[in-house]
C-alpha cells in the first residue's frame, strides 16, 4: 500500500513542482549582479548580450534568471502603445483582413519602438524574453491569453490581450511573466515606474491561473482532466 | 659497377631536389591563392518593410561581428573566405545564415518576418486619483 502512495506521488509530482521554489538551493545573486552590470545595455547587439548574461553561470535557472531579471530591470512598458493597440483590435475585432495589417504595421512600429527606446508591450517583454533565451541556448515559448488584473478583470475581453513566457528547465516547463514582474503605469501620469515583483518568476501555475488564462489550455501547466 | 652506381645516386639526388622545388612552388601557390579568396564583405540588410537597421552581422559560431548602421550597411570587420558563414539577427525577424561563396564581397541578406501577435496588457495602479478623494 505504501509503495503505491509513494507511485502517486511521483506520478504527481511534475504538477506540483514546477515553480519557483523547485530551485530554493539555488542562489540567484551571481545571476542578478550579472544583469545588474550590463544595465542600459542595447538591444542591438542581441546575441552579445545573451552571451554576456549567461556565460559565466553554471545552471540553466541562473541563466535564465539572469535574462528575466535583466529584461524586467531595463524594458519599460509603454502604455500609449498599449491603448493604441487596444483600441484598434477592438475596432477590428470582426474583420480579420484589417486586422492582419493593422497587426503587420503595428508590429513593426513596436519592434522599432522596443530598439530604440526600450519601452514595450507585453509581446515585447515575452519576445524578448524568449529571443535571449535562444540565443542562450534555453527553450522558451511565448504563450498568448488573456491577463485578469485589477480593472481588467470587470472587462468583457473578447480578444486575447496579454502575452507571457514558458521556460523549460531541467526538462520541465515553468510559466513566468517579464511584462507584470518589471513594474507598472500610473494611469494618471502615464508614465511607468519600475518596481520588480518576483512572484511572477517561475509561479505556481495553480497561481498563475488566477490572473493568466493562456488561448491553449495544456499551457496552464496544470494537470488535465 | 662503380660507374653505374654514381648516377643512380645523382638521379636520386636530382629528382630529390625538382620534389622539393615543387613542393615549395605548390605551399606558395597555395598561400597565394588563399590570399586571393580572402575578401571583405559589405552589404545592407533588407526586409519585407524596407531596410533593416541595427541589426546584427557575426560570423556562425563566434561573436566576431558588426551592427549595421541606421541604412542597414554594414562592413564586415574581419576578412572573410569562402564557406564561411554570417548570421543576421535582428528584433522581430528570424535569423537569417549567408553563406560566402566564390568571390562575394557584397551581400544583401533578407530577414523574415516572425509570426507574432501584437497583445498588450501592462500593469496599472490608479495612485494619485483615490488619494485625492481621500483627502478630501
Amino acid at each position: 500500500m505504501r509503495r503505491y502512495l509513494l507511485l502517486v506521488c511521483f506520478i504527481f509530482m511534475p504538477f506540483l513542482h514546477a515553480q519557483q521554489s523547485d530551485f530554493k538551493t539555488i542562489d540567484f545573486t551571481k545571476a542578478e549582479n550579472i544583469a545588474d552590470r550590463h544595465k542600459g545595455e542595447a538591444l542591438t547587439n542581441l546575441p552579445m548580450l545573451a552571451h554576456q548574461l549567461t556565460y559565466t553561470l553554471d545552471t540553466d535557472v541562473e541563466r535564465f534568471r539572469a535574462i528575466y531579471y535583466w529584461v524586467c530591470h531595463n524594458i519599460k512598458g509603454e502604455y500609449g502603445l498599449m491603448l493604441k493597440n487596444d483600441r484598434k483590435r477592438q475596432k477590428l475585432k470582426d474583420d480579420p483582413e484589417a486586422l492582419h495589417i493593422w497587426n503587420h504595421q503595428f508590429k513593426r512600429q513596436v519592434f522599432k519602438k522596443l530598439l530604440n527606446d526600450k519601452e514595450t508591450l507585453c509581446t515585447g517583454y515575452a519576445y524578448l524574453v524568449q529571443e535571449l533565451s535562444r540565443l542562450a541556448g534555453l527553450e522558451c515559448k511565448i504563450i498568448n491569453g488573456y491577463g485578469l488584473d485589477g480593472s481588467m478583470k470587470s472587462k468583457n475581453l473578447e480578444m486575447p490581450n496579454h502575452s507571457w513566457n514558458v521556460i523549460k528547465l531541467n526538462g520541465k516547463w515553468y510559466l513566468c511573466d517579464a511584462t507584470w514582474s518589471s513594474g507598472f503605469t500610473d494611469v494618471t501620469t502615464e508614465l511607468f515606474e519600475f518596481d520588480y515583483d518576483n512572484s511572477f518568476f517561475l509561479m505556481q501555475p495553480s497561481a498563475f491561473i488566477k490572473t493568466h488564462q493562456p488561448v491553449d489550455k495544456e499551457w496552464t501547466l496544470l494537470p488535465q482532466k | 659497377m662503380k660507374t653505374l652506381c654514381i648516377p643512380k645516386q645523382q638521379n636520386v639526388l636530382k629528382t630529390g631536389i625538382a620534389f622539393g622545388i615543387f613542393l615549395m612552388i605548390s605551399l606558395f601557390t597555395t598561400t597565394v591563392n588563399a590570399q586571393e579568396t580572402e575578401r571583405t564583405v559589405t552589404g545592407q540588410v533588407t526586409s519585407n518593410y524596407g531596410i533593416v537597421p541595427s541589426a546584427t552581422v557575426l560570423l556562425k559560431g563566434t561573436y566576431i561581428g558588426v551592427v549595421c548602421d541606421d541604412d542597414g550597411k554594414f562592413t564586415f570587420p574581419q576578412k572573410l573566405k569562402e564557406n564561411d558563414v554570417l548570421v543576421v539577427t535582428s528584433l522581430g525577424f528570424k535569423d537569417r545564415e549567408i553563406k560566402i561563396t566564390g568571390d562575394t564581397t557584397y551581400i544583401e541578406p533578407f530577414l523574415e518576418d516572425i509570426p507574432i501577435i501584437i497583445t498588450a496588457a501592462l500593469r496599472t495602479k490608479a495612485t494619485t486619483a483615490p488619494l485625492d478623494i481621500e483627502k478630501k
